[in-house]
C-alpha cells in the first residue's frame, strides 16, 4: 500500500529521513515510533508529499507519488494531526465535508455521508451544526478522524493525533480506532512517541532513531526480541 | 473628600458641561453672516423650562459621579446624557427661532462654545458610561443611531431651521447633495483600487519575506508626506499627462479635480490594507494551513476558504481604518478643485463664515462616524464567526 524506497530528506544539512526503506501492506497498522526529531513526522508527511523527498521514491498503491497531481493525491489519503485543525469559522459538519465537497460529491451524498460518520464515530448527531470551539478535546480529535475518514480513503496517516488529550480519553479513542480499522481496514501509517500507544494499536511497530529504522516486527517479536539498545529502552522492561 | 468622588471621569465631564454653559454662550447672535456674533448664556437664550430641564440633568450626572457604581447606575447615567444631548440641541434650535423672532431677519445665530462643550461632555459621558457597562459592540453601535435618529427627526422637524448653520444649508441646497455625492464618490473611488492594490502587496508581503520591509518603508514614506503637499505634487504630472495624451484628458484625466485627489487618497490608504492584510494573514494559525493543505485544498481554496476568513477581522480593521482616514482626507481634496464636501469648508475658510464651514465639516464626521460603527460592527461579526 505504502512504500518508502530508499526515501531522504535533508533540513540544513542534517539528515532528517536517512536512506529509509519500509513497506507497508494494505490494511496494515503501522505505528512509527521514537525520540523527537528522529525523522517520524517528516517520514509520514513525505507519503501525502507536505513533505517532498529529496532522494528515494515513495510508493503509494504502487504509484510513485511525484507523478500524482499533489491535490488528488492528498484527497485519496486520510489526514489526522495532533492539533485537530478544524477550522474554527466552519460547523463540525462542514468540517467532516471539507474532502468530499473538494472532490465534488453532490450535497445529498455529502450529507449522508456525515451522519455516516457521526455514528461511526460515536458523536451526537447534535454537534453538527455546532462549531468547534464548543467542543470537548476528545469530541474535536474524533471530528478530526471523521473529517480523515470522509471521503472514504484506503489510507490514513495520523501524526501523534491522541497526543493533546488526558489519559482515559486517550485509551478510549484507542480502542475507538482498533474498531475502527478492524470495521473499515484501512492502511494506517500511525506516528507516536508512547509506546504503550504503539503496542496497542500496531500490526506493525516501526521503531525510528536519527532518520533510520532500527527495528521494523510485530509487536510481539520486538517485545521478545528487542534488536537494539533504543529499542530495549524504548520499551522500558516491558515484555521481559 | 475622595471617598465622595466615586467616578472621576463623570465628575469632570459634568463639571465641564455645566462650566462650560455656565462660562460660555450657547447660542451666539451676529447681526449678519460675516460679523461676530455677541455670545447668549443659556438661560438668556431659551425659556426658563429648558434652562431648568438641563441644569437639573446635569446635576444628577454631577450627583451620579459621587455614588458607588453599579450597571443599574451606569445604564442611567448612559440614558441621561443621551436625553441631555438631545435636548441640548433642541434647546440651542428653540434659542435660535426665540432671538430670530425678535431680530431683523438678517441676523445669524450659531452655536456658542458653551453649546458645544456641554455636548462634547454628554457625549463622552455616554460613551463612557457605556463602556463601564461592558456592553456588546452590537449594543454600543445600536446608540449611535438613537441619538443621531433623535436629532434627525428634530431636524427634519424643522427644530433647528433658525440655526445659521441651516440657514447656509438652504443657500446652498442645490450644492450640497451634490458635493456630498462627490464627497462618497472620492472615497469609495480611491477604496476600491487601494483593496485591488493594497491586498495583493499584503499578501507578497507575507509570500515573499524579503519584500516586506522595503515594502512597508516605501508605504509609510507615502503616509509621511502632508495630504496637501501630495495633492499639490501630483498636479504637474498629471497635466503633463494630460496635455500628452489627449484621450485620457477626454476621460477626464487633469492635473486639477477628481483625478490627483483619487490617486493620493488611494495611495494614503494602501498601508493600512497591507500592512493589515499582512497581519491579518500571519496570524492565521499555520496548522490550521497545514490542515488544508493535506486535506487537498489547492492554494487559491486555502487562500479564500480558510486564510481570508480567517484573517478577516483585521482586514475589516484596515478597511475601517482607511474608510475614516479616506473621508477625512477627502475634505482637504476640495483645495485642488476636486470638489466634495470640503468645498464648503473651504468657501467658509475664504468668507470667514463659520457656519459654512461646519456644513461641510459636520456631515463629514457623521459620515465617518458612521463608517467606524458600521465597520466596528462587521469587525466584531467576523470575529465571532471565527472564535476558537
Amino acid at each position: 500500500m505504502i512504500g518508502f524506497e530508499h526515501a531522504i530528506k535533508t533540513y540544513d544539512g542534517r539528515r532528517a529521513v536517512d536512506d529509509l526503506s519500509l513497506a507497508i501492506a494494505p490494511g496494515e497498522f503501522c505505528v512509527l515510533i521514537g525520540p523527537s526529531g528522529c525523522g517520524k513526522s517528516t517520514t509520514l508527511r513525505m507519503v501525502n508529499r507536505l513533505v517532498e523527498a529529496d532522494a528515494g521514491t515513495i510508493r503509494v498503491c504502487g504509484e510513485d507519488v511525484r507523478t500524482l497531481a499533489v491535490e488528488a493525491l492528498r484527497r485519496r489519503i486520510g489526514y489526522v494531526i495532533q492539533s485537530v485543525g478544524l477550522f474554527p469559522h466552519w460547523s463540525v459538519a462542514d468540517n467532516i465535508a471539507t474532502v468530499p465537497r473538494l472532490l465534488g460529491w453532490p450535497e445529498a451524498r455529502v450529507r449522508d455521508r456525515v451522519a455516516e460518520l457521526l455514528d461511526l464515530l460515536r458523536l451526537d448527531a447534535a454537534i453538527a451544526g455546532r462549531r468547534p470551539h464548543l467542543l470537548s478535546g476528545g469530541q474535536a480529535q474524533r471530528v478530526g478522524v471523521a473529517r480523515a475518514l470522509a471521503a472514504d480513503p484506503d489510507l490514513l496517516l495520523m501524526d501523534e493525533p491522541f497526543g493533546a488529550l488526558d489519559a482515559i480519553t486517550r485509551a478510549v479513542l484507542q480502542d475507538e480506532l482498533a474498531r475502527i480499522h478492524k470495521a473499515t481496514g484501512k492502511t494506517i501509517l500511525f506516528v507516536t512517541h508512547d509506546i504503550d500507544e504503539a503496542l496497542r494499536l500496531a500490526d506493525t511497530i516501526a521503531v525510528m532513531d536519527q532518520g533510520r529504522i532500527v527495528q521494523c516486527d510485530a509487536p510481539n517479536v520486538l517485545l521478545a526480541k528487542p534488536a537494539d539498545p533504543l529499542v530495549r529502552a524504548l520499551l522500558g522492561g516491558r515484555g521481559r | 473628600m475622595t471617598a465622595l468622588i466615586r467616578n472621576k471621569v463623570l465628575l469632570l465631564l459634568a463639571l465641564g458641561a455645566i462650566l462650560g454653559l455656565a462660562e460660555m454662550g450657547f447660542v451666539s447672535e451676529a447681526p449678519n453672516r460675516l460679523l461676530t456674533g455677541r455670545a447668549v448664556a443659556l438661560w438668556n437664550a431659551t425659556d426658563p423650562f429648558a434652562t431648568a430641564t438641563i441644569a437639573v440633568a446635569l446635576l444628577a450626572l454631577l450627583a451620579a459621579s459621587a455614588r458607588p457604581p453599579n450597571p443599574r447606575l451606569h445604564r442611567l447615567v448612559a440614558i441621561l446624557a443621551g436625553v441631555v444631548t438631545v435636548l441640548l440641541a433642541g434647546a440651542a434650535g428653540a434659542a435660535a427661532r426665540i432671538l430670530a423672532a425678535n431680530g431683523t431677519g438678517d441676523e445669524r445665530i450659531a452655536l456658542g462654545g458653551g453649546f458645544w462643550i456641554a455636548e462634547f461632555c454628554t457625549v463622552l459621558a455616554m460613551v463612557d458610561a457605556m463602556h463601564r457597562l461592558r456592553t456588546k459592540p452590537l449594543a454600543r453601535a445600536l446608540a449611535a443611531p438613537i441619538v443621531i435618529g433623535a436629532l434627525a427627526f428634530l431636524t427634519d422637524a424643522g427644530a433647528f431651521n433658525a440655526l445659521s448653520i441651516a440657514r447656509e444649508y438652504m443657500a446652498h441646497r442645490d450644492s450640497f447633495a451634490s458635493e456630498l455625492g462627490r464627497h462618497l464618490t472620492l472615497v469609495l473611488g480611491s477604496l476600491a483600487p487601494a483593496l485591488v492594490i493594497g491586498i495583493p502587496l499584503g499578501v507578497a508581503a507575507l509570500r515573499w519575506r524579503r519584500l516586506r520591509d522595503p515594502l512597508f518603508a516605501a508605504l509609510n514614506l507615502v503616509q509621511t508626506i502632508p495630504s496637501i503637499a501630495l495633492f499639490a505634487l501630483l498636479i504637474p504630472p498629471l497635466a503633463l499627462l494630460a496635455a500628452a495624451v489627449p484621450a485620457l484628458a477626454a476621460l477626464g484625466v487633469h492635473g486639477i479635480g477628481a483625478t490627483p485627489a483619487l490617486i493620493a487618497l488611494t495611495l494614503y490608504a494602501l498601508l493600512p490594507i497591507a500592512r493589515n492584510t499582512h497581519a491579518g494573514l500571519i496570524g492565521v494559525d499555520h496548522s490550521l494551513i497545514d490542515s488544508a493543505r493535506a486535506m487537498g485544498m489547492s492554494p487559491a481554496q486555502i487562500f479564500f476558504r480558510v486564510e481570508v476568513p480567517l484573517a478577516s477581522p483585521v482586514l475589516i480593521a484596515g478597511l475601517r481604518i482607511v474608510t475614516v482616514q479616506g473621508i477625512g482626507l477627502a475634505v482637504v481634496a476640495a483645495l485642488i478643485g476636486a470638489g466634495g464636501l470640503g468645498s464648503f469648508v473651504f468657501q467658509g475658510i475664504g468668507q470667514g463664515a463659520t457656519d459654512l464651514v461646519l456644513l461641510g465639516a459636520l456631515p463629514a464626521i457623521a459620515m465617518a462616524l458612521a463608517a467606524d460603527v458600521a465597520l466596528r460592527l462587521a469587525a466584531e461579526v467576523a470575529r465571532r464567526k471565527v472564535a476558537r
